[in-house]
């Protein structure tokens, strides 16, 4: 076990030192991920015919690829990317690797915000994203203040177990709410677990916004979010403000979440899993940690959704589901090697 | 004292939040530029809530600290941390951090507006890895390290900060005596070559004593006395303040206790 875990440290002590190898190869996986996500489906494309159909707009195959498959790929990709830098975010924010938009009841706070307009004003759909900013932020508030001891630091065990009574509070309105308005929402089963079809190209701005604003946020907080890595006394004494900080980077966090769950529903693990994977090569220091997450989010998404659309096919299944079914016995491993 | 002082608390009280009465009750002490102040006394007696008050970590009930003049509170925490380095008693990284992230973190308070390192902030940081005999290990994550070298890879992230001054919360607390001794010979160092200023709080008398210039005596919440360790260290103050009987005397210019055994009870009242 030790051995392990010194070959481990080798390994990545040596992989720290070329950073542009660990992205390009995560890249090239996001790359195949797209490319294999616009093949496959009813009608199976060679890379050549996919090309052909973007390019041709005459070409037989270019509505399927164009109009179907393609804002889905973005789409997937973007939702991938927002909620892996999420989750790498609110990591940092809680100092606890176990942190994850989904499990901290954030994404559920937003999707409250997305259910609330769908339900009560369907005509004001373009408000999704905002109320279900609203949503996710005042949900990580809430906890951050139900955490919040006078004088003393949040800790990341209270925070977690706030996060849980939370979620379990907003779950069960998501489920009355669902449950008393089961004629106005007829996909929200598949809104609860996540799921990205039948997904356009307005819904590719509708989550692209969200999450280029937030990505350049969290570029903005690069060096505070390392010097967050330490202690609340340590990072004081460089000069942060550690509670103000803290507010700021769970602010841009409840945006990328908000910017996913409007479009998606409640994917979740991805968050949990992808920056805990990263991590292993980029090590905890944001600068690779955040673009790593951001293109391995995307591409593991992608390819969760690929799977869960063709494996059964013609039966597509929501791609939250499949996240999950991997999630869940990610976060036992991580529970099992942190805490045991 | 004739030099102005540096760092001065004037008449600072201080409190716990809950707690129902002062960890520190009107306390004067004012270090001046260059010297070495160790902050000793027993478990409890609030030479920790007085090191804290002097970083700015927890503001006073009642009086104030002036850091060149300054009350530390009107002071915004970046600017405070170009001048005034601290380091907590147990700080705390995260797993897999290397050596060098750590200490380049000594440089957040230096970096412009989009947070980019620039030639001066590299310099800052290999100065202090170099002068914390760590350039061989900064690829190394810490947990990977023995604990003196860890202590080590923390002072150098402060040093980065380049600060006239530096507050340290027992900074040998933990260490086996070998790397006690080091670091007390690189604090002495810091202190020599860089005019570094400090204020440490210390638990081991002798230490203290030959480390620092002046002692601050702290003795359920009040400063005892303050001075040079010749004439502070007393038998007197070891049976008053530490409740112990004990002989001082003075070899190769070093101060020594000799522990006898408990002081009389009455008096540990």
């Amino acid at each position: 076990m030790r051995r392990w875990a010194a070959a481990y440290r080798l390994r990545s002590a040596r992989a720290q030192e070329v950073p542009g190898f660990q992205l390009a190869v995560v890249s090239g996986l996001l790359g195949l991920a797209a490319l294999t996500a616009s093949m496959l489906g009813a009608l199976e494309l060679s890379p050549a015919a996919v090309v052909t159909a973007i390019a041709d707009s005459d070409d037989p195959m270019h509505t399927v690829v164009w109009d179907v498959r393609l804002p889905r790929v973005v789409c997937g990709a973007l939702v991938g990317c927002a909620l892996a830098v999420a989750g790498a975010l609110l990591q940092t924010v809680v100092r606890n690797p176990l942190a994850d938009p989904g499990l901290l009841g954030v994404t559920a706070g937003a999707g409250l915000g997305a259910l609330f307009v769908l339900i009560f004003v369907p005509q004001a759909a373009h408000w999704v994203p905002f109320v279900a900013f609203a949503g996710g932020a005042v949900t990580i508030v809430a906890l951050l203040l139900l955490a919040w001891r006078p004088g003393r630091a949040i800790g990341p065990l209270r925070i977690i177990l706030s996060g849980v009574a939370v979620q379990a509070m907003l779950f069960a309105v998501l489920a009355l709410l669902t449950f008393a308005y089961a004629d106005r929402a007829p996909a929200f089963a598949s809104f609860l677990v996540g799921s990205l079809n039948g997904l356009g190209w307005s819904d590719a701005l509708t989550v692209g916004v969200p999450t280029a604003v937030g990505l350049v946020l969290a570029l903005v907080y690069l060096r505070p979010l390392d010097v967050m890595l330490l202690d609340d006394a340590s990072a004081a004494g460089l000069g942060l403000g550690v509670r103000t900080a803290r507010i700021g980077v769970s602010g841009v966090a409840a945006l990328l979440a908000a910017g996913a769950v409007s479009v998606a529903g409640l994917v979740g693990f991805v968050g949990l899993v992808v920056p805990n994977a990263v991590r292993v090569w980029a090590g905890p220091g944001h600068g690779l940690l955040l673009p790593l997450s951001a293109v391995g989010g995307a591409a593991l998404v992608l390819l969760a959704d690929t799977a869960a659309r063709t494996a059964l096919r013609p039966l597509e299944l929501p791609v939250g589901a499949l996240l999950a079914l991997l999630g869940g016995p990610y976060f036992l491993s991580l529970l099992w090697r942190k805490v045991a | 004292m004739t030099t102005p002082a540096c760092l001065e608390a004037e008449k600072v009280t201080l409190r716990h939040p809950g707690a129902d009465r002062d960890s520190v009750r009107d306390v004067s002490l004012a270090i001046a530029p260059g010297e070495i102040v160790a902050l000793v006394g027993p478990n409890g007696s609030g030479k920790s809530t007085l090191l804290s008050a002097l970083g700015g970590e927890v503001v006073p009930r009642e009086g104030r600290v002036r850091l060149e003049g300054d009350d530390l509170t009107r002071i915004p925490p970046r600017k405070l941390a170009l001048r005034m380095a601290r380091l907590p008693q147990e700080p705390v990284a995260p797993e897999g951090l290397s050596v060098e992230t750590l200490v380049q973190q000594g440089r957040y308070p230096h970096l412009g507006a989009f947070g980019v390192a620039r030639a001066d902030d590299d310099r800052a940081v290999r100065d202090a890895l170099r002068s914390m005999e760590l350039t061989d290990l900064r690829r190394r994550p810490l947990e990977t390290l023995s604990g003196g070298e860890r202590r080590r890879a923390w002072l150098a992230m402060v040093l980065a900060q380049q600060t006239e001054l530096l507050l340290l919360d027992e900074p040998t607390a933990a260490l086996d005596l070998r790397h006690q001794w080091e670091l007390l010979e690189i604090l002495a160092r810091i202190n020599r070559d860089h005019g570094v200023t400090l204020v440490v709080s210390l638990h081991d008398l002798e230490q203290a004593a030959s480390l620092a210039h002046r002692l601050g005596i702290m003795h359920r919440g009040r400063l005892y006395d303050a001075g040079a360790p010749g004439s502070c260290l007393s038998e007197e103050m070891l049976r008053d303040v530490f409740a112990v009987d004990a002989r001082v005397h003075k070899e190769d210019g070093h101060m020594r206790v000799d522990l006898r055994g408990p002081a009389d009870p009455i008096r540990e009242m």
